[in-house]
């Protein structure tokens, strides 16, 4: 018998839109000591549907509607919310992916393990403290970090106590709700590992919410995919990724970044999941089908029966509908493993060789030190955040620089800006420093360089609209004449990363995450600038998302003849779109190549580590 | 002439201030505050409350004189234009109060009279254009000192923030009420004096705000997208953090509101608030503090002030509370 078995689960959310279904009619089934991961886009349910396993729906406006819960042969929806509270932590335990909101920030981090012992009473005093510092020890957390508040540990760290707080009481079941997406490569290889050794010693099932592909196909034993509230095919691992059934799990598969799809444009999976309020009412995923025929606008796709092996949730499978069996066979072709030797960009290597006199950024010695907290007795210290750093980007190419978090390079990127004041060492654009530029001059080198971040909330101002902050960027630069032409400017630039003119009036808010990161492109593309700093630009994305932003960033680079320092620790994307590669670990460069020759044959540990650490989809 | 300008500056700030706020709700974040306000009975009822008193003030601070040497009279003066009586008297009582032989009073009173005659309901109406220009001209003062500091500091750092942190330590060591007490010696009783006293001793706490948030917006990488392109820090502060900055900004001045009116109260209550013939709730309780040892006790002149001071306190505080859900329903949990 499963440990967990789930019927027909329906959650619903009064909101202000009306009533939404985030969990419409889910079922599915884990056992003991098996992985079960639930994959689909931000906004298909994921997280709503594990909240409502342990009954933590939003109060008062979120509802269990109907379905069960059967845990060890109890129906837990059945059970009162003291019924429940002793479940709750113990036998089922939950881990978030932002772990700084879920510790709480006045109490030591060995308080609150502690504290998970005692509300349950599995353990108390000399025990419970024992038991804390083991368990922080299992997760790979000095034993120092007991007194320590959660503020004062890095993001990995922190997710590292949330684990250990949560595997403390020797949980049955645990749910993982993107554990490991706010954490980088190597950390996340560390995380993954850590919860299936975990899994091993005590035999306690896993559910794994990921939006990652790679991560899935490294650990899952089972999948689910869930699109609008539904899961519409679920399959083992080995069988999914082996033949991927549902147009919707294909499209993801088809847009996941690799070497092989290099110099091609990735399949995009366009538009987005509908609002949990309206999903329409024949087949959700409808309007995002690239094969949808006439039936799927007028009927649902029925549940494939319980025991099925490999149900999917489409026309496609249903002989009533479906007579000629198009999409029997897989419709995409999947993803290469990184170092396989497919043919890349030939062109590129070449390239290397003649770098100097054709570069446009050059970057020599640079250094930087940070200032690192001391008390005022003791002379200032220094941390080297960058040290000795040495590269240079031909016009129009893409230099990918990767590392762990903390290593570095986000601090190189702004030193090249211009925003942050380098220690030691020369930038130089186009043959000329960059620092020794004053006034004017300085000024106008902001035109040719510009800089996209990683998180599309943070770096759009919420209280201007997209046409003030256009006509701003123009406006600092007098580009064009103010008024009409600025405006016919703003929207030609908007119309150029994608959006509509439409979009001018609207703040920030009132966009998706990945139109957002096309608003910011737009602004850093409105001054024309020759070089742009890619700084994580799609780790905050979806991989459908991603894959249109990838996009939209080789047509630019294609046509303004744009060069590209791509800041990232997805190496996936790196394969895909980097002509070189430097590779960076405690602010130096350890290796530094030409993309394909660096992936095949990677020289030194540190890079063949991360290379190993990434979760890639195996067939 | 004189009445002409001194009765165009309380219409000037009526107009700008119903401009600016039918300005703010044109933006998304504060139509959507406004919306979810207008869900919550208590904010509307603390609004209205407050617009009572922003009323009554605006009356009194509506003024003209007849004849050249009379004293200007306000719309609430020539409200209660009857003569005064001679000395206390009950809440509707028809006789004076607490002499061996009282005597016949021109009219009844609702909340009965003070020991110079005066209608306690015309002394308390009086009281609200004081507290209000207090609270008013006091942030006026204390909240641009406090947000240039406080984002200069934020935004700049190093010595700019060392000195601005090096005031506002040192002044934040002394009590306030000595400070204040010492500013009032030195300047003088009065309301203006008043004004500037408090505006120096309260705009700490919204500069050691106003310096955090920027601190943590400098650091955003929308400011840093901004510099990116090359706009002015000026600019910066201007366009990009200070609209950030603005619902925090406001929530705590709404909150600060009613601590000035309250410390008002307190320093004429010690006699170093306004003069002693400004109307002022202050004053009322100073003057009441007598009487409350009298047999049979004079209670309606404190009753009256504490009353429309407690009031006016609990309607900012409530409405700064619902203010703060309304922008960022966020902080609630
Ligand atoms: N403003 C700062 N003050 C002090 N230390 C910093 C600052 N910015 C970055 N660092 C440190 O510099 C190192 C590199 O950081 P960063 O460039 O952000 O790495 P990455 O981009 O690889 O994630 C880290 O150890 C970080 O703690
Ligand atoms: S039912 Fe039709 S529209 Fe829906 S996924 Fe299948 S083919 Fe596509
Ligand atoms: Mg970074």
């Amino acid at each position: 018998m499963a440990l967990l078995k789930v019927e027909n689960l329906r959650t619903t959310i009064r909101t202000r839109n009306g009533l939404s279904r985030p969990v419409d009619g889910v079922s599915f089934e884990v056992e003991a000591g098996q992985t079960l991961a639930i994959v689909g886009e931000s906004g298909c349910g994921k997280s709503m549907t594990a909240l409502s396993l342990l009954q933590l729906v939003p109060e008062p406006a979120g509802r269990i509607q109907s379905g069960h819960v059967w845990f060890e042969g109890r129906d837990l929806l059945g059970l009162t919310w003291e019924e429940m509270r002793p479940l709750r932590g113990r036998d089922m335990a939950m881990i978030f992916q932002e772990p700084m909101t879920s510790l709480n920030p006045t109490l030591t981090v060995g308080q609150q393990i502690i504290e998970s012992m005692t509300v349950h009473r599995t353990a108390r005093g000399k025990e419970a403290h024992r038991r804390a510092l083991e368990s922080l020890e299992r997760v790979g957390v000095r034993a120092t970090a007991m007194k320590q508040y959660p503020h004062e540990l890095s993001g990995g760290m922190r997710q590292r106590v949330m684990i250990a707080m949560a595997l403390v009481n020797r949980p049955k079941f645990l749910i993982a709700d993107e554990p490991t997406t706010a954490l980088d490569v190597t950390v996340q290889a560390q995380i993954l590992s850590l919860i299936s050794e975990l899994q091993k010693e005590t035999g306690m099932a896993v559910l794994l919410i990921t939006h990652d592909l790679g991560v899935v196909s490294e650990v899952a034993d089972k999948v689910a995919v869930m699109y609008a509230g539904q899961i519409v095919e679920s399959a083992s691992a080995r069988e999914l990724f082996a033949k991927p059934l549902h147009p919707y799990t294909q499209a993801l598969l088809a847009s996941l970044p690799s070497r092989s799809r290099r110099g091609r444009d990735l399949a995009t999976l366009e538009g987005r999941v509908p609002e949990a309020t309206a999903w329409p009412a024949a087949c959700r995923f409808e309007q995002r089908c690239l094969h949808r025929f006439a039936a799927c606008a007028l009927h649902a796709p029925k549940e494939a029966p319980p025991e099925a092996s490999h149900p999917a949730r489409c026309h496609l499978y249903d002989p009533q509908f479906n007579t000629t069996k198009v999409a029997a066979q897989p419709l995409v072709t999947r993803p290469s493993r990184i170092g396989t030797n497919t043919d890349g960009d030939s062109g590129s290597a070449a390239q290397t060789g003649q770098q100097g006199s054709r570069a446009l950024v050059e970057v020599r010695g640079l250094t930087k030190d940070f200032p690192v907290r001391g008390s005022i007795l003791t002379r200032a210290q220094y941390q080297r955040a960058v040290d000795d750093v040495n590269f240079s980007i031909p016009r129009g190419r893409t230099l990918a620089l990767v590392g762990e978090s903390g290593s570095g390079k986000s601090t190189v990127g702004l030193m090249i800006l211009d925003l942050l004041d380098p220690t030691g060492g020369e930038i130089l654009l186009d043959g000329r420093p960059v620092s020794a530029r004053r006034g004017p001059d300085r000024f106008a080198l902001r035109r040719q360089m510009q800089i996209v971040f990683q998180d599309p909330y943070a770096s759009l101002n919420a209280r201007m609209t997209v046409r003030e902050m256009l006509h701003e960027a123009l406006g600092v630069h007098s580009i064009g004449t103010k008024g009409e032409d600025r405006e016919n400017r703003a929207g030609a630039l908007l119309e150029d990363v994608g959006l509509s003119r439409s979009a001018l009036d609207r703040y920030p808010h009132q966009f998706s995450g990945g139109q957002r990161q096309r608003i910011a492109i737009a602004r850093a593309l409105s001054v024309n600038p020759k070089f742009i700093v890619l700084d994580e630009p799609t780790s905050a994305l979806d991989v459908s998302v991603q894959s249109q932003i990838l996009n939209l960033l080789r047509r630019l680079q294609q046509e303004h003849d744009l060069t590209y320092l791509f800041i990232t620790h997805n190496l996936g994307v790196v394969d895909y779109f980097a002509d070189e590669v430097a590779v960076m670990q405690r602010g130096k460069i350890v290796e530094y190549g030409e993309a394909n020759t660096l992936f095949d044959a990677p020289q030194q540990d540190y890079t063949r580590n991360l290379l190993s650490a990434v979760p890639t989809v195996v067939q | 002439m004189l009445d002409w300008l001194s009765n165009l500056f309380p219409v000037l700030v009526v107009v700008v201030g119903f401009w600016s706020v039918r300005r703010a709700l044109r933006q998304p974040l504060w139509a959507e505050a406004w919306r979810r306000l207008k869900a919550n009975r208590l904010a509307l009822i603390a609004l209205s409350v407050i617009g009572v008193y922003a009323l009554v003030g605006f009356c009194d601070s509506i003024a003209w004189r007849n004849d050249k040497n009379a004293n200007s009279l306000s719309l609430i003066d020539r409200a209660f234009s009857r003569p005064a009586e001679p000395t206390y008297s009950a809440p509707l009582a028809n006789k004076t109060f607490g002499e061996p032989t009282p005597r016949a009073l021109q009219g009844r009173h609702l909340l009965g009279t003070d020991g110079t005659g005066q209608d306690v309901v015309y002394l308390t109406l009086k009281g609200c254009r004081t507290a209000l220009i207090i609270g008013g001209f006091t942030l006026l003062i204390a909240t641009p000192l406090a947000l240039l500091l406080g984002m200069l500091a934020g935004y700049f750092g190093k010595r700019v923030d060392d000195a601005v942190q090096y005031t506002y330590t040192v002044l934040d060591s002394i009590p306030n009420i000595l400070l204040l007490i010492a500013m009032l010696l030195v300047l003088g009783r009065g309301l203006p004096q008043l004004c500037v006293a408090l505006g120096i001793t309260s705009w700490v706490g919204l500069c050691r705000l106003a310096r955090g948030e920027t601190l943590k917006h400098r650091e955003r990488e929308y400011v840093r997208a901004a510099r990116a392109l090359g706009i002015s820090h000026g600019r910066i502060l201007m366009h990009h953090i200070l609209p950030n900055l603005l619902p925090i900004i406001v929530i705590s001045v709404t909150l600060g509101f009613s601590g000035l009116v309250l410390s008002e109260a307190i320093l004429s209550y010690l006699q170093l608030g306004v003069a002693a013939g400004t109307g002022s709730w202050g004053n009322m309780i100073d003057a009441s503090r007598l009487e409350l040892a009298r047999d049979p006790v004079i209670w309606w002149n404190l009753a009256a002030a504490s009353a429309a001071l407690f009031i006016l306190v609990l309607a900012f505080n409530l409405f700064g509370d619902a203010l703060r859900d309304a922008i960022d329903p966020r902080l609630n949990s």
